[in-house]
């Protein structure tokens, strides 16, 4: 299927109702054919405007002034949380600076031994450093987690070609049948498409990408949750990403 | 301070979304105001044609203009208009909802808009809302001239969040038929639009 153009697929591709499968193959495709992607976008307009067809209808008078509190109620609560922060800082400000001096002897014992450890990672980090230069010019790019899922992380390695990469994650939900993961490929502000794909019940899985363009020409990278299939933009939270 | 916030909201009615956008990022609720004055209607009629459920639609509603509220930083012009962004975010947590509940679409005559109602907003200051109504006219009157069973097929795709094969099993038709239905609508739905002007 990725070698013969999907155009008769497009527009059900748009409007979201492929099945698992013939979504995944026409993503598949549509990643490095620039015809498909242009029917794409043609039929994404048509997907776009289709909430100023529905038969319009009055929300709720009060809906207006509940969202404006919950905003305000959601602000407060942020400057609150702030606000609570510093005052928390101020009251035990006195007895954390006598528990440093209590704990100064127990620091220096752990600086002590954390410098040994660290010279030995060192080493072990140009043993891997070397590996890989060795194994043929493969780039990485390391994903953390979002305050939403700081247990997650990530490593993108980049092929030597450039063109190709692979992701692993791992500490990712396993998300229902009707969502997917998906990675996007960030430049000057813009989103290009790397691929969908979802964890395994331990939280780990692996997508193999076909960029458009050279991957070292994107700045960032981030993974969203989006609806089976991905979007063709981030709708989604965002669950890791990383800087090149 | 009632009189302070209403003469800020009529210096803000003036703005295009963008400015809005940027007040509403530095936490100005008279900002968010004026955009749900624009597009909350747009967004809850939405979300009311899919769920067919008032109390969830509010819900639903809240939730996207609170998204909006809190990641605002988010949106970027150059990749879409602002209604754009808001409505998908809504079809995509109605649709999650809707599934979550595992109801069964209610597709009626009610569901789509006929060419000559009323207006989305009743703010129509603003450049956005007037292409809005615009495209709305449009959109309306290339949906009504659509064949009864390709309306329903999109009908049961958009608000139904229904697969090929769901839509199959649900009418009791061939999925070759109701693959070339699908197709066939949303091909007249951009013929027409590009017949008249309405997407660029």
């Amino acid at each position: 299927m990725s070698q013969e153009h999907v155009k008769d697929l497009i527009p059900a591709y748009v409007l979201g109702c492929l099945d698992q499968d013939e979504a995944k193959a026409v993503q598949l495709h549509i990643l490095d054919c620039l015809i498909c992607q242009q029917e794409v976008k043609k039929f994404q307009l048509v997907v776009d405007q289709l909430p100023y067809a529905v038969r319009s209808c009055d929300p709720p008078d009060n809906l207006r002034e509940n969202i404006l509190l919950a905003a305000d109620k959601a602000s407060r609560q942020n400057h609150f949380n702030r606000s609570r922060h510093s005052w928390y800082h101020k009251i035990w400000g006195a007895r954390i600076a006598i528990a440093w001096v209590g704990a100064a002897t127990l620091i220096f014992f752990l600086i002590v031994t954390n410098l040994i450890q660290f010279q030995q990672i060192q080493q072990l980090e140009k043993s891997l450093d070397s590996a890989v230069s060795r194994a043929g010019n493969f780039q990485y790019v390391r994903l953390v987690g979002t305050p939403s899922t700081p247990q997650a992380n990530g490593l993108l390695i980049i092929s030597p070609n450039n063109l190709t990469a692979t992701l692993i994650v791992d500490g990712l939900q396993p998300l229902p049948d009707r969502q997917d993961y998906q990675l996007w490929l960030i430049r000057d502000g813009k989103r290009d498409n790397g691929g969908v794909f979802n964890v395994i019940p331990t939280g780990y899985g692996v997508l193999l990408i076909n960029s458009p363009k050279p991957i070292n020409e994107y700045q960032a990278f981030g993974i969203t949750v989006e609806p089976k299939g991905g979007s063709p933009g981030p709708t989604g939270d965002k669950v890791l990403g990383g800087n090149f | 301070m009632v009189i302070q916030t209403q003469n800020m909201e009529q210096n803000l009615i003036q703005l295009d979304d963008e400015a809005l956008i940027l007040a509403v990022v530095s936490k100005n609720t008279a900002a968010l105001g004026v955009l749900y004055d624009r597009y909350g209607r747009l967004v809850y009629s939405l979300v009311f044609r899919i769920l067919n459920d008032a109390a969830a639609a509010e819900e639903v509603t809240q939730d996207v203009f609170l998204q909006l509220w809190n990641k605002a930083w988010m949106y970027r012009s150059e990749q879409g208009k602002l209604s754009t962004w808001l409505t998908r975010i809504a079809h995509n947590k109605a649709i999650d909802l809707f599934r979550k509940n595992k109801t069964q679409p209610e597709i009626s005559d009610q569901t789509w808009a006929e060419e000559s109602e009323d207006k989305l907003a009743d703010d129509l200051v603003v450049e956005e809302v007037i292409e809005m109504q615009i495209q709305a006219l449009h959109l309306r009157k290339a949906i009504s001239n659509l064949p009864m069973d390709q309306k329903i097929v999109l009908s049961l795709a958009y608000f139904g969040g229904m697969s090929h094969q769901q839509i199959a099993e649900h009418l009791r038709e061939p999925l070759g038929t109701i693959k070339t239905r699908i197709r066939l609508a949303m091909m007249k739905l951009h013929a027409h639009l590009m017949n008249s002007n309405a997407v660029e």
